[in-house]
């Protein structure tokens, strides 16, 4: 597990069934693309986030595949309809074979 | 050592597997050109423009993130190419079930300046394509 790596979830503060909110998900992570040569003048390898999902209950709401071209602390905003109460399920998968899994339960009003 | 014909039969099958290996399985390979990554995902599917709307700032100044949004209305699937990057493919985005606007938003790395080029798939089979032209100030070495 790399260091320094802690995803945030941005939802709607209220959600009623039926709305399409806007997920905003960011991680801190380096990001390293591999393209990089350090001070020795060796290539520093790559170590990047490659996989993003996240579901709701089971069922996926958006699956991306990340190149190393996606920023440092790579940021995704994606849009949901909300059928009723559940939980969303986020995943990032690490090029070092770390999974970080954040789960946000919604509360419908 | 003489190559028997069991020795014959491990390599061809290892030629085999290797052939049969999916694109998505080579993702962020420098070795992949613009082109080769365009044809994996539209194969020969029909390609139009339209229907899908590629959001980037026409001048960048600081290429090592650059917002960036795809809004692709009923897309099944949709790509982000940077044609002048190392590694073109930078975004590949399944929508599920539950997505129903499809459009996501993500922060890019431009390594000079170049044209972006966004491609969805439809449910239909059919590729729309969106080409945005970026000049970038100061590469951000993808």
């Amino acid at each position: 597990m790399a260091d320094g790596v802690k995803p945030r979830i941005k939802l709607p503060k209220t959600i009623s069934a039926g709305d399409t909110i806007t997920v905003k998900t960011l991680i801190t992570h380096r990001m390293e693309s591999g393209q990089r040569v350090n001070a020795l003048g060796l290539r520093v390898p790559r170590s990047i986030i490659h996989r993003f999902h996240c579901a709701f209950e089971g069922e996926t709401v958006v699956d991306m595949a990340v190149g190393p071209g996606v920023s440092t602390n790579p940021f995704f905003e994606f849009q949901f309809r909300v059928p009723g109460p559940g939980g969303l399920v986020f995943s990032w998968y690490d090029d070092d074979g770390a999974i970080y899994t954040e789960r946000r339960d919604i509360a419908v009003s | 050592m003489s190559v028997t014909r069991r020795d014959a039969m491990r390599v061809g099958a290892g030629a085999l597997a290797g052939f049969a290996m999916p694109a998505r399985a080579q993702h962020g390979q420098s070795e992949i050109t613009p082109e080769q990554a365009i044809a994996a995902f539209v194969g020969d599917a029909p390609v139009s423009d339209g229907g899908v709307t590629l959001t980037l700032p026409d001048l960048v100044e600081d290429g090592y993130r650059v917002a960036v949004e795809i809004d692709a209305p009923g897309a099944a699937e949709v790509v982000l190419i940077a044609p002048g990057n190392p590694v073109p493919q930078v975004l590949a985005v399944t929508f599920g079930p539950m997505a129903v606007v499809q459009r996501v938003s993500t922060r890019m790395r431009l390594g000079q300046t170049q044209e972006v080029l966004a491609l969805a798939r439809m449910p239909d089979g059919s590729v729309r394509r969106a080409i945005r032209q970026v000049d970038v100030v100061v590469g951000g070495c993808a």
